[in-house]
Formats: structure tokens, sequence, C-alpha cells
């Protein structure tokens, strides 16, 4: 369960002082996890207990819930692309006109590609823009949709339960940049991949229950508001 | 036993893509499933499981993938900065007196599209919603104004610079020298994104050359097919030629920059793409001065949405390594 040995945290205790805090926070992240890891089986829950009014109500505030927060994550994160096209053209600038070379501006822009990416999919999950091989799906019914849906969503938690050992060892030394003077941060990039998995696991289980409200019928809650063309309304299941 | 896995993998993940779940997830999850069931049978370490992360994070740092979202960007700010709705307009009244002159300016068009920004899902929608009513109201045949216009929307994977491309530079490259490893050679020279561009340009444009050609042959034997048209009554023809100029001056101002930058090596492919999200972004403040900002916000956010399909590759890429 824990993927660091002994003679490997001993190495890293020579290497920096603060280790055990690190131990301790990485257990209790663990420990959250395992906290909300029933939460997965909702959708299933859910649909065998159609009736009941608790379960109807939690699923609901969930999804609202989700869908507003990567919405808005979406919406902050997709400001770092012209910020990216920015800071890259003036490392350019700044080494053909100038002469200098900025390296720690140009590794800003690669912070901002990884943010970009990582963090803006969960919000592209809940835009339907992912794709489909749509041969057979833009024949189904909604009710065959929403089941794919369903059937599809239980794969994602494999990259986080892997990526543990991988940041927290980033993590307890501080990882910075290969280059010299390069951002001191790296552990940080390593961060989003945790982030990310959390961030498209808890899309995939909105987008499940919503597959299972419409089939049972049931109220769904709206999408975020102040939608633009991108987001086309509930393209998934109409 | 590790055989069959393989097998059955490949075969249930295509049963499985035509169901219609998002690409990138099923790939993901079959590959996962198969893993498991290979860790039970015996054939497959759990321990490679664990590098998974360990090979997502290049994917993300690396510099030359950082060219995807920039060409990305640029190719959603021309599309709305309405570049080829001037040029197509200028250039069908051009050419239409030629024999099949508006299939062959959609055809023009498609290719420096192509050449300004390497993506192909929006040159295709747009070209389509431009150039298939005009073309219809023109008497084209149905068949041919659609073929042509396909043909041309999908010009932006081979004509550099294309992002299939660097992707596929980034793969190659890694290719070549595993090879070069394994056959016990001296690693000599590598193969870079510049490279795959230089060697694509020429093939893209005897493509692009090709399709006129069929178009015009077409027209010549079969007029009722693609009927030309005399030019508009009032101006005289030079005043289609100078419109023509000034709507394909910033397209091909921009594709020096970019693709001259990149090709006589000044710039690495991920800065020469900033050059021209730079430029494309000014093009596009330059023609659309009221809701500068709202465009802008669109845009990104058409982007950001657009790299979904390009994550899939990256993650899936991952998956079937290990």
């Amino acid at each position: 369960m824990v993927f660091i040995s002994t003679q490997e945290k001993s190495q890293l205790n020579n290497m920096i002082g603060n280790t055990d805090l690190i131990f301790i926070l990485s257990h209790i992240f663990q420990l959250l996890g395992w906290v909300f890891s029933p939460f997965l089986v909702l959708p299933i829950m859910y649909f065998l207990f159609s009736k009941n009014q608790f379960l109807k109500s939690l699923s609901f505030g969930i999804v609202s819930t989700i869908d507003t927060f990567n919405y808005y994550i979406g919406e902050i994160v997709k400001w770092l692309l012209p910020l990216m096209v920015l800071t890259i053209s003036f490392s350019i600038f700044a080494l053909s006109i100038f002469g200098k070379s900025w390296t720690k501006l140009f590794e800003t822009s690669e912070y901002f590609h990884a943010s970009v990416i990582m963090l803006g999919a969960a919000s592209t999950l809940l835009a339907g823009k992912h794709v489909r091989v749509d041969i057979f799906y833009s024949k189904m019914n909604n009710i065959s949709r929403s089941l794919v849906e369903i059937i599809g969503f239980y794969s994602l938690p494999i990259i986080l339960w892997n990526s543990q050992s991988f940041v927290r060892s980033s993590w307890m030394i501080l990882e910075g940049s290969s280059e010299i003077d390069g951002i001191k941060g790296e552990f940080l990039l390593k961060t989003l991949i945790p982030i990310f998995s959390v961030l498209m696991i808890i899309q995939g289980l909105s987008i499940s229950l919503r597959a299972v409200m419409y089939i049972l019928r049931h109220e769904k809650p709206l999408l975020p508001l102040n939608f633009d063309d991108t987001f086309i309304n509930e393209n998934s299941f109409k | 036993m590790a055989d069959i896995l393989a097998i059955s993998m490949f075969a249930i993940t295509c049963i499985a893509l035509m169901g219609g779940y998002n690409v990138a997830f099923t790939l993901s999850g079959m590959s996962l499933l198969f893993a498991s069931i290979g860790v039970i049978t015996g054939s497959f370490e759990v321990e490679f499981l664990l590098s998974l992360p360990g090979r997502i994070y290049p994917l993300i740092t690396k510099e030359i993938l950082m060219a995807v979202p920039l060409f990305v960007f640029m190719g959603v700010m021309l599309e709305k900065s309405r570049i080829a709705e001037e040029l197509l307009e200028a250039m069908g009244n051009l050419f239409g007196p030629l024999s099949g002159g508006l299939g062959i300016s959609v055809i023009f068009v498609g290719a420096l599209l192509a050449a300004s920004t390497g993506i192909v899902g929006a040159t295709v929608v747009t070209m389509g919603l431009l150039s298939l009513p005009t073309m219809l109201k023109r008497n084209y045949s149905p068949a041919l104004s659609s073929g042509a216009i396909a043909a041309s929307g999908t010009l932006g994977q081979i004509i550099p610079p294309s992002i299939v491309l660097v992707i596929l530079g980034d793969q190659m490259s890694n290719a070549y020298q595993e090879a070069q490893r394994s056959l016990g050679l001296e690693e000599t020279g590598v193969i870079s994104v510049g490279d795959l561009f230089a060697g694509a340009l020429v093939p893209g444009l005897i493509l692009v050359f090709l399709y006129a050609t069929y178009i015009f042959i077409t027209a010549y034997f079969k007029p009722n097919l693609a009927p030309s048209q005399s030019w508009p009554e009032g101006p005289s023809p030079w005043v289609f030629i100078k419109k023509t100029v000034i709507a394909m001056l910033p397209p091909i101002l921009l594709i020096i920059a970019v693709l001259g930058s990149i090709l006589s090596g000044y710039a690495t492919p991920t800065r020469g793409a900033a050059l021209g999200a730079l430029g494309a972004i000014y093009l596009a403040s330059y023609k659309t001065s009221e809701y500068w900002l709202y465009k802008l916000s669109s845009i990104c956010a058409a982007t950001s949405n657009k790299l979904g399909f390009f994550n899939n590759y990256r993650f899936n890429r991952n998956r079937y390594q290990v």
C-alpha cells in the first residue's frame, strides 16, 4: 500500500528535513480517498433504489456542485492559453532583440501548458467535447446512450492510485527544475496528475448520475449558466 | 496466454469503441481491464502500472508538445476572424469564368488555411458552411462540391504546420533512436518535427495541385457538373484581383512567419507556433474591434475543448506502451 521503502526514506531524510510531515499528509489524503470512494457506487445505488428520496436529493446536490465547480475551473484555466502565447513570444523577443535567454519565463509557459491540459480536461468532459466514434452512438436512443455513459465511467481511479508514490517522492525533495536557473517548482507540476484524475473522476460521477436521472425520468440540475456556443447544452443526452 | 490476451484486447477494444463512449476513456479502461486480467493470470507484472504517472508526466512538460495548443489556438483564432470568408468570396469571384473555378478556389482557400493553421475539424466546418451554399446556388453538382470541400478541409493534416506531424515527430524520434540502439548502430542524427514539416511540404502541395487538376478536368469535360460563371457586372477584373490579393495577404504573411521560422531552423516549432498565435491575435483584434474580450474568451474555451481530442492521444499512447 505504501510504495516507498525505509531505505529510500532514509535517503530522502538526508536530503531534506520535512519528509515526515509530507508522509503524514500523504496518508491523510489517502484516508480521504478511502472515505470518499463509496461515492463511486452511487450511480448504481441510485439506479437500484430509485424511490429513495435521500439518494435522489444527494445526487442532485452532488451533480450540480461538481458541474459548477468544474465549469468554473475550465473558465479560469482557459485564460492561461493567451498568457502562454504572450510569455513564449516575449521570451523569443527577449532572446532575439535583447539577447537575453530567460529560462524562467519560458518555463512559466510550461506550467501554463500543463495546467491547461490537466485541469481543462474535466470541463471538456462536462461540455461533451471528448471525441467519440459515433457510427452507432448517433443512431442510439437516449436510454442506450445513458447506459453507455454509466458503463464507461468505472475506469479512471487507477491513475490516481498509482501517482501517489510518484508525487510523494517529488514533494519530499521539493523537486526543482532540471535547468540551472529554472523555477524550483517541479513538484507542483507532478501534483497536477492526481488533481487531474480527481477532477475527471468526479466529473465522470456527475455525468453518470445525470445518465441515471435521465433513465429514471427524474429532474436533472441545470448545467452551469452563461454558456457560449462551445458549451452545447446536454448534447450527450438529447 | 499473453498473445491471446493481446489479441482479445484489440478485438474487444474495437467493439467497445463502436459503442460510442469517449475514445480516451474507452481505450484506457480497456487496457486497464486487460492489465488486471493479465495480473490475475500471471502474464503481467503489477509494477508496470506504477510507471503510469511517470509516463504521463513527460507528455505534459515536453517542449515540443506545447506547440499543439498553440497551433489550435491560432487555428481557432483565424477561424473566428473571418479570413476564410473574405478569401473565398474574392477568389470565387475572380476565378468564376474558369471552368470549375469556384471549386478550384475552394481547394486553394483550403490549402491556405491548412498552411496557416494545422487543425482539421474547424476548417472543414467553416469551408462547408461558407462554400456549399454558394456552390449549390451556382448549379454545381452536390457530389463534386461536397467532395471538394471535404478534400480541401482535410489538407490541414498534411500541409505543415500540422498537429498530427508534431505528435508524430515526437513519437518517431523516440522510435528512431530505439531502432538504432537495438541494431547496435551509432546514434547518427535525429528526426525533428522541423524535418517532418519540410518533408511533408512538397507532397502536400502536389496533393493540392492534383485536386485542382481533377476539378478542372471534370469541369472541362462535363460542364454541367461545375458550370462556369462570368464576372459580375460593373467593376473591372482588376478590382477582383486587388480584393483577392488583399484578402490573401494576412494568411500568407502568417504562413511565411510560422513556416519560414520553423523550416529555416530559426525557431523551434513551439516558438514558431507562439509567434503565429500572436500574429493571429493581432489580426483578429484588428478585424473585430467590438466584443473583443468576449470573443477571446469564447476562442479560449473552444481551444481548450478541442485540446480534449489531443489529450486522448496523449494518455492512450501510454497505456498501450505499457
